[in-house]
C-alpha cells in the first residue's frame, strides 16, 4: 500500500526554545521517514517533545524569536522550514493538516460549524459559497455526524465533545491533505467516544490514502491504529519499529517500562499499577549520556557518559523499516514484564490493541 | 449489615420512609408557600402605601417640604412593595432595579428620538419665550411640569433635548473607543514585541494624565461642537479599551482554535479579524456600557465648566451651571431637575453595564 518514495523525511531536526532558565531542548536530533498512506505513532510521556515535533514538522514552530530549529524537514520534495509565510499558508490545510487535542477549544465559539469548514475550502480550493457548503455537508456526513444539514448551521457549544472532535477532523480533511498530524486527538474524550474517533480516523485515512502521524501518550491508542511506532523520550526517539514488532519485542528499557505500565484485565483487583520512578530530566540542562539513565534499572557506567545513537538491530538491519533502538544495552527478546508466564507475547499484543 | 439490608427490603419500613420523604417535601413546600404568601401580603401593603403616599405628594395640598418628604417615602415604599410582589410572582431572578434602569433608558431614548414630535414648550429659542414666565415653579399639571428657567425655557423639554446630544456624544465616544482601542489592543496583544511595548507606553502615558485636565486641554484647543466633544471623550475611552482588548487577545490567542486556524493556512489578519476580534468584542461591549455613564458625567462636567457644547443648546452640565450664584437657593429645581436626570441616566447605564459584564464574563475573560 505504500509507494517507495517517502512523502516525509525528517533529518536531524532539533528544536530549542530560549527560556529564562536557558536553552530548552524540546526536540533533539530526530530523524524519521514516512511513506504515503502510512501511519506513524509517536509515543512518549508528557513533556517528551511529541507535540513540538509534530508542530515542527508542520512548520508551525519555526526559526525566529526565541525558537531555533535545525535540521531539515522535507515534505513532498519541499523544505518545510524554508517556506515563506505565503507558501506555508498555501500548504497548511491543503497538503498537510492537523487535528488538535481539545475539541472544546479547537473551535471558535463565535463561528458556526459550517464556517469552520468552508473557510479553508474557499481559500484553498476556490469554491464558491454554495459549492463549499455542499462539500462541507458531505464532509460532515463522512465523519458520521447525523443530520449534517442541521448541524452545519449550529455553533460549537451546541455539539457534544465527540461531535466537536468529528468537526475538527472534518476541518482537517476538508482539502484532502496528503498528511494529517493528529496531536493527541482523543485525550479529551471518554473511552467509548475515543474508540469511535480512532476508528473513524483510521477508516478515513485508508479510504483517502493519507499518511498520518498519530501523537499520543496512550499505547493502547497507538497499538491499534498505526503501522509503525516511534517512542520518544526527552526529545529524542529512543526506539522505532513496526507496531507489532515493538509491542511483541520492546528493546529499549523505557519502552519496556511503558508497556509494563499499561493496566491489564487479568491482573488481580487492587494490584498496584506499574510506574516508572522519577521524572523527565530538566531539558535546559540535559544530562551527559543517555537521558533515561537516571530512571533505568539496567543503567551502567557507560550509559551516564555516552549518548547512545539509534542503531538497527541485527536481525532487521536490511529491512526497509528496521527495528532501531538507542540503547547501549538493548533488551533481548522476551523480557520479563511481570506478566503471568502463561500469557504469551502474541496474546499480550492483541490485548494491548483492544484497550 | 444483613439486618439493615433486611430493613431496607422490609415493605412497611420502605413505604414509611417514602411517606416521610413526601412529608418533608410537603413541609418544605408549605414553608415555601407561607413565605410566598407573606411576600405577597407585605408587598401589596407596601405598594398600596407607596401609591397613596406618592399620590399625596403629587397633589397640591400640603406645604412644599412635607410634599417632597411624603413623595420620597411613597416612592421607597412603592419600590419595596413591587420588589416583593415581583419576587413572589417571578422567583428570585427578579431584579427590579435592572428592570427600572432599562425602563428609564427606554423612556429617555424614545423621548429623545421623538422630542420634536412631542408637545413640549420651547427649549432653546429665547425669542419665542418672551411672554413666558421665567422661573416658573414645577407644577405637574401646568404647561411647564418641571418649571422654566430664567429665560422662560421649559425645563422638561430642555432635559429631554439634552438626552439627544449627551447620548450621542457618549455613545459616539465609546464606539470610537471600542473601534480604535480594540484594534490597537488586538494588534498589540497578537504581535507582542516592540508593537506591544510602544502601545503600552502610549496607553500608560495617556492614563497618567488626569482625565479632566486632559479634557480641558483638548476642549480649549478644539471648537466645542458635538463632533469634537465626542473625539475628545473618545481619547479618554481609548486607553482602557486598549488594555482590555490586549489582555483578552493574549488569553484568546493561546486557545487552540487560533492555532487550528493558523494550521489551516489562515493569514495573520484573518486570525485577528475572524478568530480573535469577535471573542474580544464581548468584554469590550460590556465595558462600553459602563463607559457610557463615565462619558456622560465627563461631558456634563465639561459643559458645567463652559467648555463643552455652548448654551443656549442645553446640556445637563450647563443647565446645572445656570444654578450658580443664589439662583439655587431661590429656585432649587433649576439644579435638581437636570441633576436628577443626570443621576438616573448614569445610574441606569451603570446597572445595565454591570449586569452585562456579569452575564458575559466567563472565567477566561479578563476584566478591568
Amino acid at each position: 500500500m505504500s509507494s517507495n518514495e517517502p512523502i516525509l523525511t525528517v533529518d536531524g531536526v532539533s528544536t530549542r526554545f530560549r527560556t529564562k532558565r536557558g536553552q530548552l531542548r524540546a526536540v533533539e536530533q530526530v530523524s524519521l521517514e514516512l511513506d504515503a498512506g502510512e501511519t506513524l505513532g509517536l509515543v512518549g510521556e508528557s513533556g517528551s517533545g511529541k507535540s513540538v515535533l509534530g508542530q515542527t514538522i508542520m512548520g508551525l514552530v519555526s526559526n525566529g524569536g526565541a525558537t531555533t530549529v535545525t535540521g531539515t524537514v522535507n515534505f513532498m520534495g519541499r523544505d518545510m522550514q524554508g517556506l515563506t509565510r505565503k507558501e506555508q499558508q498555501q500548504m497548511w490545510g491543503n497538503d498537510i493538516a492537523m487535528v488538535f487535542q481539545d475539541p472544546m477549544s479547537a473551535l471558535n465559539p463565535f463561528k458556526r460549524i459550517g464556517t469552520h469548514i468552508t473557510e479553508s475550502l474557499r481559500a484553498h480550493l476556490g469554491l464558491d459559497k454554495t459549492q463549499a457548503r455542499e462539500r462541507a455537508i458531505e464532509l460532515l456526513r463522512k465523519v458520521r455526524i447525523p443530520e449534517p444539514t442541521r448541524r452545519i448551521d449550529q455553533y460549537p457549544h451546541e455539539l457534544s465533545g465527540g461531535m466537536r472532535q468529528r468537526v475538527v477532523i472534518a476541518m482537517a480533511l476538508a482539502c484532502d491533505p496528503k498528511l494529517t498530524i493528529a496531536d493527541e486527538p482523543t485525550t479529551a474524550l471518554d473511552v467509548t467516544v475515543q474508540k469511535q474517533i480512532l476508528e473513524l480516523l483510521d477508516s478515513l485515512r485508508t479510504e483517502m490514502g493519507m499518511a498520518g502521524i498519530l501523537v499520543s501518550h496512550d499505547l493502547g491508542v497507538v497499538a491499534g491504529q498505526t503501522d509503525r511506532v516511534a517512542v520518544m523520550y526527552a526529545g529524542r526517539i529512543v526506539e522505532t519499529a513496526p507496531t507489532r514488532q515493538l509491542f511483541a519485542n520492546p528493546r529499549h528499557p523505557y519502552t519496556e517500562a511503558l508497556l509494563a505500565a499499561v493496566p491489564r484485565l487479568e491482573q488481580e483487583p487492587h494490584t498496584r499499577l506499574e510506574s516508572i520512578d522519577g521524572g523527565l530530566p530538566d531539558m535546559t540542562k540535559p544530562p551527559t549520556g543517555c537521558s533515561f539513565a537516571s530512571r533505568c534499572k539496567y543503567a551502567q557506567a557507560k550509559c551516564r557518559e555516552v549518548v547512545p545513537t539509534l542503531t538497527a538491530s541485527q536481525d532487521t538491519a536490511g529491512a526497509r523499516h528496521p527495528h532501531e533502538v538507542a540503547c547501549h544495552f538493548p533488551l533481548d527478546g522476551a523480557a520479563d514484564l511481570g506478566m503471568p508466564a502463561a500469557v504469551g507475547t502474541e496474546n499480550r499484543e492483541l490485548e494491548v490493541e483492544t484497550i | 449489615m444483613s439486618e439493615t439490608k433486611m430493613d431496607d427490603i422490609d415493605m412497611p419500613a420502605f413505604t414509611g420512609r417514602v411517606l416521610d420523604d413526601a412529608g418533608a417535601e410537603e413541609l418544605a413546600n408549605a414553608k415555601d408557600l407561607a413565605e410566598r404568601r407573606n411576600l405577597y401580603r407585605i408587598g401589596t401593603i407596601l405598594t398600596v402605601v407607596g401609591v397613596v403616599c406618592a399620590g399625596l405628594g403629587v397633589l397640591p395640598m400640603l406645604v412644599m417640604g412635607a410634599r417632597v418628604a411624603i413623595f420620597v417615602v411613597g416612592l421607597i415604599a412603592l419600590y419595596m412593595g413591587v420588589r416583593r410582589l415581583g419576587l413572589a410572582r417571578f422567583g428570585s431572578d427578579f431584579d427590579l432595579t435592572f428592570i427600572l434602569s432599562c425602563a428609564w433608558l427606554t423612556v429617555l431614548i424614545v423621548a429623545a428620538i421623538l422630542a420634536p414630535l412631542l408637545p413640549f414648550a420651547e427649549h432653546e429659542d429665547t425669542t419665542k419665550t418672551l411672554a413666558a414666565k421665567s422661573y416658573a415653579s414645577p407644577s405637574l399639571f401646568s404647561s411647564h411640569p418641571l418649571g422654566t428657567n430664567n429665560f422662560g425655557l421649559d425645563m422638561l423639554a430642555r432635559s429631554i433635548y439634552v438626552a439627544r446630544s449627551s447620548l450621542i456624544v457618549a455613545v459616539a465616544a465609546v464606539a470610537i473607543g471600542i473601534l480604535i482601542g480594540g484594534a490597537i489592543g488586538i494588534l498589540a496583544g497578537y504581535f507582542g514585541g516592540w508593537v506591544d511595548r510602544i502601545v503600552g507606553i502610549l496607553t500608560n502615558s495617556l492614563l497618567a494624565v488626569p482625565a479632566l485636565i486632559l479634557l480641558i486641554a483638548l476642549a480649549s484647543v478644539l471648537q466645542p461642537n458635538l463632533r469634537n466633544v465626542s473625539f475628545a471623550l473618545a481619547v479618554l475611552a481609548i486607553p482602557s479599551m486598549v488594555r482590555i482588548a490586549r489582555a483578552n487577545t493574549l488569553v484568546f490567542s493561546q486557545r487552540e482554535f487560533v492555532l487550528a486556524a493558523r494550521a489551516m493556512g489562515a493569514t495573520r489578519w484573518r486570525v485577528m479579524l475572524r478568530e480573535i476580534a469577535p471573542n474580544v468584542a464581548l468584554p469590550l461591549l460590556s465595558l462600553g456600557m459602563v463607559m457610557i455613564s463615565v462619558m456622560i458625567v465627563a461631558e456634563a462636567s465639561l459643559s458645567f465648566l463652559g467648555l463643552g457644547i455652548q448654551p443656549p443648546s442645553p446640556t445637563w452640565g450647563n443647565m446645572i451651571s445656570e444654578g450658580q450664584g443664589n439662583v439655587f437657593e431661590q429656585h432649587p429645581y433649576i439644579v435638581l431637575v437636570p441633576g436628577v436626570f443626570l443621576f438616573l441616566t448614569v445610574f441606569a447605564f451603570n446597572m445595565v453595564g454591570e449586569k452585562a459584564q456579569k452575564k458575559t464574563g466567563g472565567t477566561r475573560e479578563v476584566k478591568l
